[in-house]
C-alpha cells in the first residue's frame, strides 16, 4: 500500500476514476494512516470522525474524493478553530473560509486540523500550545513552521495535500525541511476570508503537496476573486496545470540571486544541492544569469518589524469578551482583558505583541516601522526591476536542513532568521514555490525556490514540473512511514 | 570597551505590557527586556539602509480602495453569542464597568 500512501493526487484520481478504489475506501485508508502514525508524528490537532466528514462531502470536480488536512487557522464551519492557542480553546468557526468553500465545491474531503506554531508565529511548530510535531525524516528534528503539522502529514504520506498559510515562509520553509512542494501564491490570489489574521499585508493561504502538479491543481481550485477580501485579484478562474508538459518555455531566463545562493552560512550540502539544481535548470534549456538583489539582505529585519506591528494590531481582538477564553480570576473589565490575554497567549505571541506595539509607538515608529515600510517599497522596486531582465528568480529556502528541537531556545534572533530567504516574496507580494532538490549527508531534505512576478504561478509551476520530471527527489519518502516499516 | 545602551529598558517593557493589555510578572518583564533587546538590536540595520538610500526613494505604492455592495444580510446572532465566554439574553456579558470606576 506504499503506492497509495505516497501516491499523487493525479494518481489517486485515476484510481478513483477507474473504480480501482472507492472514495470510501480511500478515506478509510488515510484515516487508518493517521491512527497508526500520528501519535508519534503529532501532525494533526484533530481528525474528524468519518461520518461527519462524509456528511459534509459535496459533488464536485477537480478534487472529487481527495482528502485534505487544514491548518488550524483556517475556518471550517462548525469545527474547532484554535490557531494552536489556548486563547481560542473553546472557539468553533461559525462559517467556512472561502478557500474551504472552494475546496469543498471541488469535492475535497477535509478530514482534520493541522498543528502549527501558535498564531503562525514561529519557524519550527514548537510554539504550538498543544503538541510538538516531528520531522518525518528525523523525528528528533522539527518539521519547520509555522505550518509544520500540515507539511509533516503530507511528507509522511498521511494525506495527499494540506493547506498552510504563509506570512514569511511558513509553507515553503517546512516544505523544504520535509522534502515536499510548498507554494506561496501572489498576494490576493487566494482569498483570506476565514483565515485568522496575523500580518494582513502579507498573509496568504498556501498549499503543501508531494508533487508540483498536485500543488498547481489544489491552488487552481482555490484561486480567484472573492468580494469578501478587499485585496483579492480580479481574475475568476485559474488553471495552473495546463502548461505542465515537462518542458520549459523557449528562451526562459532565470536569475540566480547570488547574494542569497552564495550567502555566508549556507551549509555545504545545501550549497552543493543548489548548484546541482541550477545546472539541471540549465540543462532543461534555461539561461542562467547571476544577479544581486542587495535589499534581500534586509528582508528578515523588514519582515520582523512589519509582521510584529501588524500582529500587535490584529491580536488586539482576543480580549475575552466576544469569543475565546476568559480568565476565571478576572473581576474588572481591565482584568478580563489583561488576564485573559496573559493566560491565553504563549510566550512567543506575547513577545511579538510587545515588540509590535514598541515599533508602532510614538518615538519609535519612525525609527522602526516607517523605515521598514520604506525598505519594503525599495524591495518591491528592486524585485520588479529584476523581472525586467529575467523571467524568474532562483533562491535557497533554508540555509541548512531541519534542526533539532530546542536548538534555538537561547537564541531567538537565530530562530527569527529562519525566514531569511523566504520572507522577501511575502514582503514584495510575489509568488514563490519551493521544491525538494536533494538531501544533506544526514539524510535531511533540502529545497530551492523559484520566485516570479505577480501572477506568474503558471510559469513557476511549469518550470518546477519540468525540473521534477528530471530529478528523483519527489519519489523519495521517509522510511519510518512506509507500510512495511 | 563601553557597553552599548540597551534598545529597550524594563520600564519600557512594563509600559508596553500595559498598552498591550498583558500582565507579565516582574521576572517575565526582565526576560522580555533581554529578548526584545536582542531582536531590536538586529533590526537597527534598517536605519542605515534608509539613510543611504534617502535620495532615491521609490514612488509610493498606490492602493485602491475596494468597495462592495452594501447589502443587508441576516446574521445568526445565536451562533455568534454561542462563542461568547459569557452571554445573557442576546447580550455579551462583561464585568460591571461603572462600579469599577466609582
Amino acid at each position: 500500500m506504499n503506492n497509495l500512501a505516497f501516491a499523487s493526487i493525479k494518481d489517486v484520481r485515476a484510481l478513483l476514476d477507474q473504480k480501482k478504489i472507492s472514495a470510501d475506501e480511500l478515506l478509510d485508508f488515510y484515516l487508518a494512516r493517521f491512527a497508526r502514525y500520528d501519535n508519534d508524528l503529532g501532525s494533526a490537532l484533530e481528525i474528524f470522525d468519518k461520518k461527519s466528514i462524509q456528511e459534509q462531502a459535496r459533488q464536485g470536480g477537480l478534487l472529487q474524493g481527495i482528502p485534505g488536512l487544514i491548518k488550524d487557522n483556517i475556518c471550517m464551519q462548525g469545527r474547532r478553530l484554535g490557531c494552536a492557542s489556548k486563547v481560542l480553546e473553546t472557539y468553533k468557526a461559525p462559517y467556512n473560509a472561502t478557500a474551504i468553500e472552494r475546496l469543498m465545491d471541488a469535492g475535497s474531503l477535509l478530514i482534520g486540523r493541522a498543528n502549527m506554531d501558535e498564531f503562525a508565529m514561529g519557524s519550527s511548530t514548537e510554539t504550538s500550545a498543544y503538541q510538538m510535531t516531528r520531522n518525518p525524516w528525523n523525528r528528533d528534528c522539527v518539521p519547520g513552521g509555522s505550518s509544520g503539522g500540515a507539511i509533516a502529514a503530507v511528507a509522511a504520506g498521511l494525506i495527499p495535500f494540506a493547506l498552510g498559510s504563509e506570512t514569511g515562509g511558513s509553507v515553503r520553509q517546512p516544505a523544504s525541511l520535509c522534502g515536499i512542494v510548498g507554494s506561496k501564491p501572489t498576494y490576493g490570489l487566494v482569498s483570506r476570508f476565514g483565515l485568522v489574521a496575523y500580518s494582513s499585508s502579507m498573509d496568504q493561504i498556501g498549499v503543501a503537496t508531494r508533487t508540483v502538479y498536485d500543488n498547481a491543481l489544489v491552488l487552481s481550485a482555490m484561486a480567484g476573486n472573492d468580494p469578501r477580501d478587499g485585496t483579492s485579484v480580479t481574475g475568476k478562474k485559474f488553471d495552473f496545470t495546463k502548461d505542465l508538459n515537462g518542458k520549459i518555455p523557449a528562451g526562459l531566463k532565470i536569475g540566480v540571486i547570488d547574494n542569497a545562493v552564495y550567502a555566508e552560512g549556507i551549509n555545504p550540502d545545501v550549497a552543493q544541492a543548489l548548484d546541482d539544481a541550477i545546472k539541471q535548470l540549465e540543462k532543461l534549456g534555461a539561461t542562467i544569469q547571476h544577479i544581486k538583489l542587495p535589499t534581500m539582505e534586509y528582508s528578515a529585519a523588514t519582515y520582523f518589524v512589519v509582521s510584529r506591528a501588524e500582529a500587535a494590531s490584529n491580536l488586539a481582538r482576543f480580549d475575552g469578551i466576544r469569543y475565546g477564553a476568559r480568565s476565571k480570576q478576572a473581576q474588572t473589565l481591565d482584568e478580563v482583558y489583561a488576564m485573559s490575554r496573559t493566560e491565553g497567549f504563549g510566550d512567543e505571541v506575547k513577545l511579538r505583541i510587545l515588540l509590535g506595539n514598541y515599533v508602532l509607538s510614538v518615538g519609535h515608529a519612525d525609527q522602526y516601522y516607517n523605515n521598514a515600510k520604506k525598505v519594503q517599497q525599495m524591495m518591491r522596486a528592486e524585485f520588479l526591476a529584476a523581472f525586467e531582465g529575467v523571467d524568474l528568480l532562483f533562491a535557497p529556502v533554508a540555509a541548512a536542513g531541519a534542526f533539532p528541537f530546542n536548538a534555538f531556545q537561547d537564541n531567538a534572533v537565530h530562530m527569527d532568521l529562519q525566514d531569511y530567504f523566504t520572507c522577501a516574496a511575502n514582503l514584495v507580494g510575489i509568488p514563490a514555490v519551493s521544491v525538494p532538490c536533494g538531501f544533506t549527508k544526514n539524510n535531511l531534505p533540502i529545497g530551492f525556490q523559484l520566485l516570479g512576478p505577480d501572477l506568474s504561478e503558471g510559469l513557476i509551476f511549469q518550470v518546477l514540473h519540468a525540473y521534477e520530471q528530471q530529478t528523483p527527489w519527489h519519489t523519495q519518502h521517509p522510511e519510518a512511514f512506509k507500510e512495511n516499516a | 570597551m563601553t557597553q552599548n545602551k540597551p534598545c529597550i529598558e524594563r520600564d519600557e517593557v512594563k509600559k508596553l505590557a500595559h498598552i498591550s493589555q498583558l500582565a507579565p510578572t516582574e521576572a517575565e518583564i526582565g526576560e522580555a527586556a533581554t529578548v526584545l533587546d536582542a531582536r531590536l538590536s538586529y533590526i537597527t540595520i534598517l536605519q542605515d539602509l534608509v539613510a543611504d538610500k534617502s535620495q532615491q526613494q521609490p514612488d509610493q505604492v498606490v492602493a485602491h480602495n475596494v468597495m462592495r455592495d452594501d447589502v443587508v444580510k441576516v446574521t445568526d446572532a445565536d451562533s455568534i453569542l454561542a462563542l461568547a465566554p459569557q452571554s445573557e439574553a442576546h447580550y455579551f456579558v462583561v464585568p460591571v464597568i461603572i462600579k469599577q470606576n466609582s
